[in-house]
């Protein structure tokens, strides 16, 4: 089954793409991916230049031309912000333009669904591109598929007509989604990420989340005796989430030269003190028991529900966790809510793999994610452009935060939302002394994360191979990478 | 001289003679003293109803499942409902829109199936009883289709149906149905006319029929056992097609209907549960799915056993 | 003969063939065409590249390794799959108690068929939902948890069936022959039974216990029927598409275990992250086509005899 998964990180290269591998429903439906090749000649190379796209007259109310009376037509990914916010985005947008007709579509499996319209020349006018089954973005840019939002960003804001969309949204909003410095996918939600627990659980059994490895050690012999598996991680679909969880204990042990040296595929980076070190914590978790049993075969969903109903006390998600697991149209329909009533969702920073980390506690990653693009052969892109504008809104962003419980990068939104996830996770955003980052994933995607980490991570934590194994196995690919000239390789300094 | 050599008795028979004992008129001579006739009575027995169970039970227990509530089913998957909740079905029908799947399946497959038949028929008749040049090579071309897995064809597929506009259309759909349906069709169908007698077609020929009412009115009705049997794979095939559904029964725009199928709502519900909490909806939704497929399979039990025996005297 | 027959005939075979034409046979030749070029994903258009994709395919490990994990579901579906089967027809048939209408079917044996067979007909969707929730690896999946109560399986260790290399592609030929074993059953029971019961009684007469009567009289007189069926039940598994992506993790996974050709060309066409590659999976299709034919003749051919007339 497939996994909510964010995109995170940074411009992609314009070598390999870089989509994660199909899941049950996208590939059991037995894709349409017609690769954005068309024999019939239509899309490809379309000069976004010549074609604005234009119905309309612009003015400063209308930046795009969007004719008033248009019908746009939007594609929704229904991961774990649910399918209600796209609905209300359409009523949002019914409130300035009430003549024009917005259709909403949601799916689970956006490319086994876009490809064939993008390959066929009709693609939809604003497409939320995200989740296992996204359409690999630096292809969409190279192919010209993608209209560049820099008009967007340069338009009056919707609320304010003397700031510019770029300035009414936190900075470090285009760290991704941009290709050489222009800005192609917007990332909406701010994204924190951590280890979760139960504050009131913790709270009952007076235990203090840890800081250190053998802080935590201490509190996961105390869970054991409670009953409770310390870890737990759905590895059928999250083994992405195993990765972050690696490479933020990388990142603490090792500062940023370790991270900037994986990045920068220099020899023998993974070899490191630090990641020696990180990884075989992983091995230790699985060797002496501290992982809930059976979790190799779990989704994701399936292991989030575990961990609600008690069954283990850490799991690692981003802050979109407790939208996807009490969804509201479920709720109000049946009584099967994921969520027990006296639980209370609190994010925490990583724990240090050991008892001195380069970096200070504290430290977190927090990054935009959940990607929006403009296909540049819309029929209507410049409603898909109004409807983004629209979607930028404060109006529009809080409610947003209203319906998913997450934060989005509108400057001065999101406040007084009741939950005790969004308020540790705004807490720990807003008081972690470091940044934790990295590059590599999503930069050779195809070879190091699909081909060789995501296999390698499962066998790990199945307790199949050992760490050294693993750490030849992610050298190997590091070293075929550098090697291979048909890559593109990036570096980074800081 | 002996007029007459009675052989030796084969080995075996000798240990089948017993002395005749009182009472044995009036009892049957084999089955209550046939001890190993009655030990593989009871093993089969055994091994039958030990079959039966692992057939019936993960469907019986998921159709259970549908009428609980997600909480209960993770917390104990052994039991029983503790109310039946018919919100799950509802759900199914209306939110996950099995309702309308059910119609477009309906639309798709009466339309698909009686093409099938048809033009299936036709064919196979053709092929089976008249003599002309390529006779042969049209039939093994129809049969090396059987052959031939789905996907290979998929995405010139999806160019041909596009090109003739009929993308998330029922004709288009119910068309390409008909081409992946014939290869069966006219196989099973051909050897089936190749067995009706000649004498009863030379006969309509005689009264004057021409080839076309010879077969509407003589042969097709003569056919009608085959035809049955041929019919209900068919629809058991065709009502549970998702491949080419999914891959041309897309919404080409969010203001064009959804025209899916129902294996293709089935599937798009387990991978929702991928994303979401709802076991019960699914498991409802599912049970919805099987239940028409069910009834066909029992109403018409005689005939396909009879298909399948006429398969097998061929 | 009657007059008009070139018109009827073609004008019979006239729609079928075009339709079959247009939406079957022109799909499948455009992708052996496709097979021969280098159509990616990242480019609109394409060059012939001879037989390089074929040439590619001599050496890619993974493909090798889904071509024997296909060879693997090759041998054991059709011998489980037909022997289950056989074993009990045989039953259905013939173990039930034999009286002076000699030997008969078990009691019961129609509502046998009617409930063996169903699994066949259900869509693959639902068989997959059914088993995957059944076969979930922790104590909240009731296989484990029948397994827990008998005491068969510690509760710190549960069973990880599809989650497990070694055991995944045992455990999708147990779902396979779950699905298919009863068609199967209903299919030579409905052989046996049109055996003319004047063979069966000779055999008796000379004295053929049981064993003997199935193996020298029933298994010959459905010789037919088994290799047709063997073909049939050889074509599934080359294909076991729908089980591996339904039921597997990361669709052949764990690691490749349960990898097999049909997924390894879904994969190579339709996971798109490696431009380059939709020639090459026409070329996978293709061979994997040829490959299935060719089987299924040699198949017909070592299997088949001459007909027996009763």
């Amino acid at each position: 089954m497939s996994m909510r998964r964010m995109r995170n990180g940074p411009a992609r290269p314009l070598g390999p793409a870089v989509t994660r591998r199909s899941v049950l429903g996208q590939a059991a439906a037995a894709g349409l991916i017609i690769p954005g090749a068309t024999l019939l000649g239509a899309c490809a190379t379309s000069d976004s230049d010549d074609d604005d796209g234009n119905q309309g007259d612009r003015s400063a109310d209308n930046p795009f031309g969007f004719a008033p009376d248009s019908q746009v037509d939007a594609v929704f990914f229904a991961g774990g912000f649910g399918t209600e916010y796209p609905e209300a985005l359409a009523e949002e947008f019914a409130t300035k333009w009430p003549d024009a007709q917005v259709g909403v579509t949601t799916t689970e499996t956006i490319a086994t669904e876009m490809q064939p319209r993008f390959a066929g020349g009709n693609p939809p006018d604003f497409l939320n591109n995200s989740g296992d089954d996204e359409l690999a973005l630096d292809g969409l840019v190279t192919d010209g598929a993608v209209h560049p939002l820099t008009e967007l960003l340069d338009a009056p804001s919707l609320d304010d007509p003397n700031t510019t969309v770029r300035d009414s949204l936190l900075a470090g909003f285009d760290e991704v989604g941009s290709f050489n410095g222009t800005l192609y996918a917007l990332n909406y939600v701010n994204s924190t990420y951590g280890i979760w627990y139960n504050a009131g659980l913790f709270q009952e059994q007076g235990w203090n989340p840890p800081a250190t490895w053998s802080e935590f050690l201490e509190l996961a012999t105390q869970m054991k005796a409670a009953g409770i598996a310390p870890f737990i991680n759905g590895n059928a679909t999250g083994l992405w989430y195993m990765q972050n969880v690696l490479m933020e204990w990388v990142n603490l042990e090792g500062g940023h030269e370790a991270t900037i040296a994986i990045d920068n595929l220099e020899p023998d980076a993974w070899h490191q003190p630090a990641v020696v070190t990180a990884v075989q914590r992983l091995q230790e978790l699985v060797d002496s028991e501290l992982v809930y049993p059976g979790m190799e075969g779990l989704t994701h969903i399936q292991a989030q529900q575990a961990w609600l109903d008690g069954e283990a006390g850490f799991l690692w998600c981003g802050t979109w966790l407790e939208g996807e697991m009490s969804d509201p149209a479920t709720l109000e329909e049946h009584e099967a809510s994921g969520i027990p009533g006296d639980f209370q969702m609190t994010l925490m920073a990583p724990w240090a793999p050991s008892d001195n980390p380069a970096l200070p506690s504290g430290s977190v990653r927090n990054q935009a994610g959940e990607p929006f693009v403009i296909p540049t052969n819309g029929a209507n892109r410049a409603g898909g452009l109004e409807l983004l504008r629209v979607m930028l809104s404060k109006g529009f962003a809080n409610r947003f935060t209203e319906l998913t419980n997450s934060f989005t990068i509108v400057k001065d939104t999101g406040m007084g939302v009741d939950s005790s996830a969004l308020a540790s996770a705004a807490e720990v955003a807003g008081s972690a002394p470091d940044s934790l980052l990295w590059r590599w994933e999503t930069w050779y995607n195809a070879k190091m994360y699909v081909d060789t980490m995501q296999p390698q991570m499962g066998e790990l934590m199945a307790g199949r191979i050992s760490a050294e194994q693993f750490l030849d196995a992610m050298q190997a690919a590091a070293d075929e990478v550098r090697d291979d000239p048909e890559i593109e390789k990036l570096t980074r300094e800081a | 001289m002996a007029t007459t050599v009675t052989p030796p008795p084969p080995p075996g028979a000798a240990v089948r003679r017993r002395p005749a004992e009182p009472g044995d008129r009036d009892r049957p001579r084999r089955s209550e003293r046939d001890p190993a006739g009655r030990v593989l009575n009871v093993f089969s027995h055994g091994f039958l109803i030990t079959w039966g169970v692992l057939v019936t039970f993960p469907l019986v227990w998921a159709v259970v499942q549908a009428f609980r509530v997600d909480s209960e089913i993770v917390a104990n998957p052994w039991g029983l409902p503790t109310s039946l909740r018919w919100e799950n079905f509802s759900r199914a029908w209306n939110v996950s829109s099995i309702g309308d799947y059910f119609i477009s399946t309906v639309i798709v497959v009466s339309g698909g199936v009686f093409l099938t038949m048809l033009l299936g028929s036709m064919a196979a008749y053709v092929l089976a009883r008249y003599e002309f040049p390529g006779n042969r090579v049209i039939y093994y071309g129809f049969v090396a289709g059987l052959t031939v897995p789905i996907f290979l064809a998929l995405i010139p597929l999806f160019f041909v149906v596009r090109n003739l506009n009929a993308l998330n259309t029922y004709h288009g759909l119910i068309m390409v149905y008909v081409a992946f349906s014939l290869p069966f069709t006219v196989f099973f169908l051909h050897s089936f006319f190749r067995t009706l007698p000649i004498s009863v077609a030379e006969q309509a020929a005689v009264d004057g029929a021409g080839h076309t009412r010879t077969f509407f009115q003589v042969m097709l009705p003569m056919a009608k056992p085959g035809l049955l049997s041929v019919g209900i794979f068919n629809v058991l095939g065709q009502w549970n097609q998702f491949l080419l559904p999914q891959t041309l029964m897309q919404q080409q725009s969010s203001f064009e209907p959804d025209r899916s199928v129902l294996a293709q709502g089935l599937v798009a519900l387990a991978v929702q549960q991928g994303y979401r909490n709802d076991i019960s909806g699914l498991f409802a939704g599912m049970t919805i799915a099987m239940l028409p497929i069910l009834v066909v399979y029992v109403v018409f039990q005689r005939q396909v056993q009879a298909g399948l025996t006429g398969a097998t005297l061929k | 003969m009657q007059r008009g027959k070139y018109p009827f005939i073609i004008g019979f075979l006239a729609l079928p063939v075009a339709v079959y034409l247009v939406f079957m046979i022109s799909p499948f030749a455009q992708t052996a065409v496709y097979s021969f070029t280098d159509w990616g994903a990242r480019t609109t258009d394409f060059n012939y590249i001879g037989f390089d994709n074929y040439t590619r395919l001599l050496e890619d490990e993974v493909f090798r390794k889904a071509f024997g994990n296909s060879m693997f579901f090759f041998i054991t579906l059709p011998v489980l799959t037909i022997g289950l089967a056989l074993f009990f027809a045989f039953m259905l048939n013939v173990g039930g108690r034999a009286n002076r209408a000699g030997i008969r079917g078990v009691f019961g044996s129609s509502v046998y068929k009617v409930i063996f067979f169903f699994p066949f007909i259900l869509s693959i969707a639902i068989v997959a939902i059914v088993w995957g929730t059944i076969l979930r690896t922790d104590s909240h999946g009731i296989a484990n948890a029948i397994l827990m109560g008998i005491g068969l399986v510690d509760e710190d260790r549960p069973l990880l069936f599809l989650s497990h290399p070694a055991t995944v592609k045992w455990i999708l030929v147990a779902v396979a022959v779950w699905g298919f074993a009863g068609f199967f059953m209903v299919l030579f029971s409905a052989g046996m039974s049109a055996i003319p019961k004047d063979i069966f009684e000779a055999a008796v007469l000379d004295g053929a216990k049981r064993g003997q009567q199935f193996f020298r009289v029933t298994l010959p007189l459905l010789r037919d029927n088994i290799s047709v069926a063997w073909v049939y039940v050889g074509i599934l598994a080359l294909d076991m598409f729908a089980l591996v992506v339904a039921l597997t993790p990361q669709q052949g996974g764990p690691n490749n275990a349960s990898q097999v050709m049909a997924t390894q060309i879904y994969q190579t066409a339709f996971g798109s992250y490696r431009p380059g590659q939709f020639g090459y999976a026409c070329a996978m299709g293709v061979t994997l086509a040829l490959f299935t034919l060719v089987l299924a003749i040699i198949q017909l051919r070592v299997l088949r005899r001459d007909r027996i007339e009763y």
